[in-house]
């Protein structure tokens, strides 16, 4: 197994995905840290003032925001081997697909841990520069601490949401786009309508706001009943993908 | 192996170091195989960049990297330039003769395999239709024992086969003499003293016994064009 999650390690960093999606997932933290922290304490933005402990803990979680980029890198790190056909090499040397599927989650999860350490002290050091400068930088103590490790840990499921829902759909661009559309269209829609409001709780999007902070949203799990349903997401999708789709002819 | 199977933002040496850590090889192995199969200046570069014969050549390599004793390989010649199939042509005979692996090739370029290889199947319609070296397929073919002759004086040496009692047909000045070999008619012609020109066994290529072998029951049968329609 560590043989074979080795090679998914090389597969991944002999290409430049990993780089785009990290740089982007940098780059997406420190602008909605510029941004939350430049209307913080307006009045008609709603956010609360630097300094409060409300405002640390909302800043400090924009670092899970990045979590769309983190499921495109599940995505694409199990899809890529359908698109580019080298499913049948990879299924070849490991002919049981399962493993192949186990070491990707492992891999991935790994890989993602290090990678959203990065999104959540570039978050921390965003946040701690421009509240810094408007006044008070949050300490990096208690709850903050917990918000930034809890954002950490949201995107890391979803780089294991990602290599699951790439495992069942098989198919890229249909997985990234219905990652999309399903995060940004049909969650919200649900969470906004009072009838299925209720159910938004057991979704992935209301496991995510349940680990991480909340802000004015409907009634959630706690934070780690959130981890726990977010990754049985993740493990679902995958072990659905390796018993119905991975297990079908590759030519 | 006429799959391409590699991403094309990976380099070729990367392709291959991926199957080294998978299935537990060291690394070298890579940079091994593709000095192997002649690779190895492009290792480096991005496999979306290679032609055909070099990715042919790549993925030849990954299926080196076991140092597997059978080889497999499906339509190995696929997009190889001349000079590459002369390569491959050496180095399949290579595998099998100094190194004593077993290499199985299929393929559909039959003349090109009645260079290559030992053995022949021959596979129609899903049936076994024959199995052998090439002089076995040649010996039960069509034409076996036949020899053509052709000269300047051909009438004459046709009189003295004929007067050995062999069965001997003329036409266009060619003689096809049945039931005998190239050596037995050129033993008569050398003591008869006759000029010859051209004095060969009828054999037939693997093309010819395909096609004697598998008529009737083709897969695909599709009416042969007309010389208009092929000209269109």
């Amino acid at each position: 197994m560590i043989r074979l999650v080795r090679a998914e390690w090389t597969k991944l960093f002999t290409t430049k995905v990993w780089l785009g999606l990290l740089l982007g997932a940098v780059v997406m933290v420190i602008g909605f840290s510029v941004l939350f922290t430049s209307f913080a304490g307006n009045a008609e933005s709603g956010i609360p003032a630097v300094g409060t402990p409300l405002y640390e803990q909302l800043a400090l979680a924009t670092g899970a925001n990045a979590n769309i980029l983190f499921l495109i890198l599940g995505i694409i790190g199990m899809t890529q081997e359908y698109r580019h056909r080298t499913a049948t090499p990879t299924f070849l040397t490991t002919p049981r697909r399962g493993q192949v599927v186990v070491a990707k989650l492992l891999a991935y999860a790994l890989v993602s841990v290090v990678f959203a350490l990065v999104v959540v002290a570039v978050n921390y050091v965003t946040v701690a520069i421009h509240a810094g400068a408007r006044g008070a930088a949050p300490s990096l103590t208690g709850d903050n601490v917990e918000v930034l490790l809890s954002s950490a840990l949201a995107l890391v499921i979803y780089a294991v949401i990602g290599v699951g829902l790439g495992a069942l759909l098989k198919n890229q661009v249909g997985a990234i786009v219905g990652g999309l559309v399903y995060l940004f269209v049909v969650e919200p829609v649900i969470r906004s309508i009072p009838a299925t409001s209720g159910a938004y709780k057991w979704m992935p999007g209301g496991g995510l706001e349940a680990l991480t902070a909340t802000f004015e949203g409907p009634e959630l799990l706690g934070a780690w009943q959130g981890a726990l349903l977010l990754l049985g997401y993740g493990l679902l999708a995958a072990l659905l993908g390796t018993l119905l789709a991975v297990r079908r002819d590759v030519v | 192996m006429l799959e391409t199977a590699f991403h094309p933002a990976r380099t070729g040496r990367n392709h291959l170091r991926v199957y080294c850590r998978a299935a537990g090889f060291p690394l070298s192995r890579a940079d091994e195989v593709l000095v192997q199969v002649g690779l190895a200046d492009a290792g480096n570069r991005r496999a979306g960049g290679y032609s055909l014969g070099m990715r042919q050549r790549l993925a030849l390599a990954t299926a080196l990297l076991g140092d597997p004793s059978v080889l497999v390989l499906d339509e190995p010649a696929n997009g190889l330039d001349p000079e590459g199939i002369q390569w491959l042509r050496g180095f399949l005979r290579h595998m099998a003769h100094d190194q004593g692996r077993t290499v199985l090739v299929s393929s559909h370029l039959l003349s090109e395999v009645e260079q290559t290889v030992d053995r022949v199947v021959i596979v129609g319609a899903g049936r076994l239709v024959r199995e052998g070296s090439m002089e076995q397929l040649r010996s039960g073919a069509d034409g076996a024992g036949t020899v053509l002759v052709r000269g300047p004086d051909i009438d004459r040496f046709a009189h003295v086969l004929r007067a050995d009692g062999a069965q001997v047909t003329q036409e266009d000045g060619t003689l096809t003499v049945h039931g005998s070999s190239p050596a037995d008619v050129g033993r008569r012609a050398f003591a008869t003293g006759v000029e010859l020109h051209e004095l060969r066994s009828r054999t037939s290529g693997l093309e010819e016994i395909y096609f004697q072998l598998t008529s009737g029951s083709e897969q695909f049968a599709a009416p042969t064009p007309t010389a208009q329609e092929a000209s269109r």
